[in-house]
């Protein structure tokens, strides 16, 4: 036969692909044993990408879809402390259908004296525009709120006073009836964080309680529903809100519109997505690592197959197509999986947290970040899977015969390591092309990679240790440290699968600790404390007199307090400042502002100078020096506030150190007494009482106060503490979640690894017994083994952790940053658990083997 | 004059020389060979362990590059092909069976026998395939996995495998090694009556003298070097 013969007996490419997914089916139908792992990594990986992709569009969706519902309206302008005027008003229902609610903290009252902070709103009889509010009991109760003289209230108000449906309560200075218990209502976004349960009211019966004063801490916000044409074309919308603003200059409007309901809360589910993210791409790199010696493992067994292939005529091409085929059909059916449950999350979140979050989920199939995941799952699968299968395709036939003599005869697999690094390029281009903040995003993945390397390496240095001390006393020892040390160590398996996981839940309960830390440790000093908010200038004796009659060693402090919005900062409006983005929240809503003659408590010029007593100048004002410099601000310039309908311009006289975890009052700006002294205002009072007050006192003096003083809001510092703390732990549960989830995969990983090895362990296992070794011997050598590797990796990444929460409590959040030595002790005891589990198992397995098999196939 | 000589050999080795790496440093482990095999001819290589009876087989199979000297098989130089053109020249011309028979054991009897012809991409893969595994005797295990069948059985579905395909060369390594002598017997009887069938060129490295001496020819190799048996004796017929 000539040369030309073969060439024409040689098949041609295009016939090869169905005869590879023919023979990769054949061979698939025995089972892809070993490859369990494998669809289970890159289903978690994938589940984790998919999971935080959903949420973050589940989230958007539901702004986008409920704006109108979460602010009420088309349009929502808010203003605190006044009404519209007016010619406001008549402007405003020039656009539309309007609506105006009133929403502000104040006591609610049972019979028997006992009180409780309320989130009250007052509204008239168009409310709500868009949506229902939903009375849950009596049912077919309809709009009770809309009588004079009754209220809805949610739930925890009648369990906190014991009251039912029907009984009477005192707000202010009436008694109103309770009409129903108030479910889901529209418009809950515009409601700021809420300290209490909620109450609503009609404003005729608002009026009767004579909350209203002038200066009282009111929130007045207007919706418009404009007719459906106009309300649906987004120029129409930003042409009605410049309308209003150049109208009315000077009247503070706060403007929303359904297009972009919650700004804030939008940039605050960004950030937060950006960090989860993290943990996703994490996850899915360490599925790929898994999924990387799974197929490693997989191809070694299916050496003999790939060289019996070879000898009867099977090309390398061939080969690789068979096995590529195979990698790509499990992983289809672990991207599958992964997107089942990622498609879930939203769902499964919108169930468990329906109290806790803002807002609700949309809550269906989002199909781009599911794109995306599947990409990136088949993306990491290609870059880890292709080096292995490109080594294996080429695999030398005589392999068959010649096993043992010489050397791995594999040729270079360049081009498989080219096509794995375009592979991870097109991963990292697609984290990058997927993210909003790119920077960012490039930044954690080279990180995540840097992560990996320096785990690598340390398992690496493990591994090098251990065999410079194999000869270590007593056997037991020796015997671990030699499989430490020998070619195929578990060292680098166990250090990357989990060092990063566990890494990850370190730090996160270590700075958990440190935020609860610095909470609770302010609360602590001169607890039980309140805030009463609208205290009249003229009661201030008296409210005083009655605190002090009960409890004389009780400490009181006040302040005038107003509360305005910043409109301009040297003569450039709000809108188009570049500021920090952690300083963004001083501009994006009202601030609370007081004036004083003298630098106020718990706070320290830092720049500048204190205005003198009595000073009659241009107005003038102290600014907090840290948020100053997030927003640009120097001694000298000039800030533009909006108080009253009035637009105020004082220049920065000082810049102040504040010492805000000392929760006494405090502002952000004071300003000069003559700039504010005229305008209509309250008082902000704070109350401590002596440690160690009895209940009954403390219960005491809120009620006198709450009965005296019907028209003042008392708000308990431990509540506020007790909701932050809430909300933490929701955020850390969340976080801790994903983290847990990272190291579940990385459990997976190990377990490949671990089973990977499986065979050479029970041939060592074999030869041990045979040269006389005790199972005892050998089980206390395979558990230190194990628990060596995992304490090794435990206290590395124990390090990294801690300096990581270190950095990000003293250079992030400005905390304090404590070591929880028990936090830390647990997570490490979890992943040594994890380990020695593993261990125990493997253990068990290579002891049970029986010898000859072994020995002989040898 | 035999009839033989006028055509191309099936095998002809020239000078052959083949060294290998291994952790103690390169091993040679043929240093000169020439031999030359015609069409239909059967012929037994024995010797030592060690000696380089496999690796001639490996050489010849296109398995192994020689390290110097000329691997000419059915006509073609196996110095001018790549490992592909080396693997399509087995899949069409060379049968191999292994002492370890190699059977791909996630594949049915049948599918193994027909994988050489679907890498041939013939369209008659399994009919020829389910004729073969009739011509060994195994017409009802066709669907048996290789873990399912004796080790007899296991070897002769890899000599149906290896002849399937119709090859002018069948390479056969110790191939009653992991047999009983009745089994072993059997099968040689089995792979001698297709030779004979089908007239191909066999190549029989073996340990055993009763099998050696059922061939045309024995060469005796030691120390990577043909002792006797390098030129053809003319058989009385």
């Amino acid at each position: 036969m000539t040369e030309a013969t073969i060439t024409a007996a040689a098949p041609t490419a295009r016939l090869k692909l169905p005869l590879a997914l023919r023979i990769a089916l054949r061979e698939l139908r025995a089972g892809a044993g070993g490859l369990a792992v494998f669809v289970l990594c890159i289903a978690l990986g994938v589940a984790a990408v998919a999971a935080i992709g959903s949420l973050a569009a589940a989230f958007d969706k539901a702004l986008a879809q409920q704006g109108r519902l979460l602010i009420g309206g088309d349009l929502s302008f808010e203003l605190i402390h006044r009404q519209t005027n007016p010619e406001e008003t008549a402007a405003l229902q020039k656009l539309g259908d309007i609506s105006g609610s009133a929403s502000f903290r104040a006591m609610a009252r049972a019979e028997d004296g006992k009180s409780a902070l309320v989130e009250m709103k007052a509204v008239d009889d168009p409310y709500p525009l868009y949506g229902d509010v939903a009375v849950l009991e009596p049912k077919d109760a309809g709009a009770v709120w809309r009588a004079p003289g009754v209220v809805v209230a949610q739930r925890g108000l009648l369990d906190r006073l014991g009251l039912k449906v029907g009984n009477p309560l005192k707000i202010g200075q009436t008694t109103v009836k309770i009409g129903g218990i108030l479910g889901d209502q529209p418009d809950r976004l515009a409601d700021r964080l809420s300290y209490g349960p909620k109450l609503l009211m009609s404003r005729d019966t608002l009026a009767e309680t004579g909350l209203v004063q002038p200066g009282s801490l009111i929130r007045w916000t207007y919706r418009v529903k404009m007719p459906d044409e106009i309300g649906v074309d987004r120029e129409a919308l930003t042409a009605a809100r410049k309308g209003i603003e150049t109208k009315f200059p000077q009247s503070g409007f706060a403007i929303h519109d359904w297009t972009d309901p919650a700004p804030s809360l939008r940039r605050d589910a960004k950030r937060f997505t950006q960090f989860i993210n993290f943990v996703g791409l994490t996850a899915l790199l360490l599925g790929g690592i898994g999924v990387g010696n799974a197929i490693q493992s997989y191809m070694a067994k299916k050496r003999d197959i790939i060289a019996t292939f070879k000898c009867l005529g099977a090309s390398s091409r061939l080969v690789l197509n068979v096995y590529l085929i195979q990698a790509l059909l499990l992983a289809l059916i672990g991207i599958s999986m992964g997107l089942v449950l990622g498609a879930l999350a939203p769902a499964a979140i919108a169930t468990l947290y329906a109290d806790a979050l803002p807002i609700q989920l949309a809550v269906e199939p989002h199909p781009i970040p599911l794109l995306v995941a599947a990409l990136a799952g088949l993306l990491t699968m290609v870059l880890f899977v292709l080096w292995p299968l490109g080594r294996a395709s080429r695999i030398s036939p005589a392999v068959l015969m010649r096993a043992h003599l010489t050397e791995e005869s594999e040729r270079s697999a360049l081009p498989f390591a080219i096509g794995s690094a375009a592979a991870g390029l097109a991963l990292f281009a697609l984290a990058i092309a997927a993210s909003d903040e790119r920077i960012v995003t490039a930044a954690i993945s080279a990180g995540i990679v840097v992560a990996f390397v320096l785990l690598l390496g340390f398992g690496l240095l493990v591994q090098r240790l251990a065999a410079r001390f194999r000869r270590t006393k007593p056997p037991a020892w020796g015997l671990a440290l030699a499989s430490i040390g020998a070619p195929g160590s578990l060292a680098r398996s166990i250090a990357v699968s989990l060092g990063l996981g566990l890494g990850l839940l370190i730090a996160v309960a270590l700075i958990h600790t440190s935020l609860l830390t610095e909470i609770e440790s302010h609360v602590e000093v001169d607890a039980p404390a309140y805030y009463f908010l609208d205290v009249e200038p003229d009661d201030l004796r008296t409210f005083q007199d009655t605190a002090k009659a009960i409890e004389p060693k009780a400490k009181l402090d006040d302040a005038p307090m107003l509360r305005g919005r910043i409109i301009e900062l040297n003569g450039i409006s709000v809108d188009k400042v570049e500021v920090k983005p952690d300083a963004r929240w001083v501009l994006s809503g009202d601030r609370g502002l007081t004036y004083t003659d003298a630098v106020p408590g718990s706070s320290t010029v830092e720049e500048g100078e204190w205005w003198p007593k009595g000073y009659n100048g241009p107005p003038l004002v102290s600014f907090d020096g840290e948020l100053a410099k997030g927003l640009g601000l120097k001694l000298g310039d000039m800030v533009t506030v909006n108080i009253l309908g009035r637009n105020v311009e004082a220049k920065i006289a000082s810049l102040r150190k504040i010492d805000w975890e000392s929760l006494a009052i405090n502002f952000v700006m004071v300003f000069s007494p003559n700039t504010l002294e005229g305008a209509p205002h309250r008082l902000v009072t704070t109350l401590e009482l002596p440690k160690g007050t009895p209940p009954a006192t403390e219960a005491k003096i809120i009620q006198s106060l709450a009965e005296r003083f019907p028209l003042v809001t008392a708000i308990k510092i431990g509540d506020i503490i007790e909701a932050a703390k809430a909300l933490l732990a929701k955020l850390m549960t969340a976080i801790t979640a994903t983290a847990g989830a990272t190291l579940l995969i990385g459990a997976a990983v190990l377990a490949g690894a671990v089973s990977a090895g499986q065979q050479q362990r029970k041939y060592l296992t074999v030869l041990y017994k045979t040269l006389g070794a005790t199972r005892g011997r050998i089980m206390r050598a395979e558990l230190l083994e194990f628990g060596t590797l995992g304490l090794a990796t435990s206290l590395l990444a124990l390090l990294i952790a801690t300096v990581t929460a270190w950095a990000l409590c003293v250079f992030a959040f400005d905390i304090k940053f404590i070591f929880a030595p028990w936090a830390a002790i647990q997570t490490v005891a979890l992943a040594l658990a994890l380990v020695l589990t593993v261990g125990a198992i493997t253990t068990w397995r290579v002891l049970s083997v029986k010898a000859a098999p072994y020995l002989r196939a040898e | 004059m035999d009839q033989s000589l006028k055509q191309h050999p099936a095998i002809h080795l020239e000078g052959l020389h083949v060294t290998l790496p291994s952790r103690a440093g390169a091993v040679a482990i043929l240093r000169g060979i020439d031999l030359s095999v015609p069409e239909g001819e059967a012929v037994a290589v024995v010797g030592p362990s060690g000696s380089g009876k496999s690796t001639l087989l490996m050489v010849i199979a296109g398995l192994e590059r020689a390290t110097k000297g000329r691997v000419t098989v059915t006509g073609t130089d196996l110095g001018t092909l790549d490992e592909d053109g080396l693997a399509r020249l087995r899949a069409a011309n060379i049968g191999i069976v292994f002492q370890s028979f190699h059977l791909v054991p996630t594949m049915t009897a049948i599918e193994n026998v027909a994988l050489p012809m679907e890498f041939l991409n013939q369209d008659d893969a399994f009919a020829r395939a389910r004729a073969a595994l009739a011509e060994v005797g195994l017409a009802h295990r066709e669907a048996h996995f290789p873990g399912q069948l004796s080790g007899g059985e296991q070897q002769r579905v890899a000599i149906a495998r290896a002849l399937a395909t119709k090859p002018t060369l069948i390479l056969a390594d110790e191939p009653t090694g992991n047999l009983d002598l009745a089994t072993g017997e059997a099968v040689m009887d089995l792979l001698f009556e297709m030779k004979e069938r089908t007239g191909a060129t066999l190549l029989l490295i073996t340990h055993d003298n009763t099998l050696a001496k059922r061939c045309d020819r024995t060469v005796n190799v030691a120390d990577g070097r043909i002792i006797t048996g390098g030129k053809r004796r003319v058989r009385a017929t």
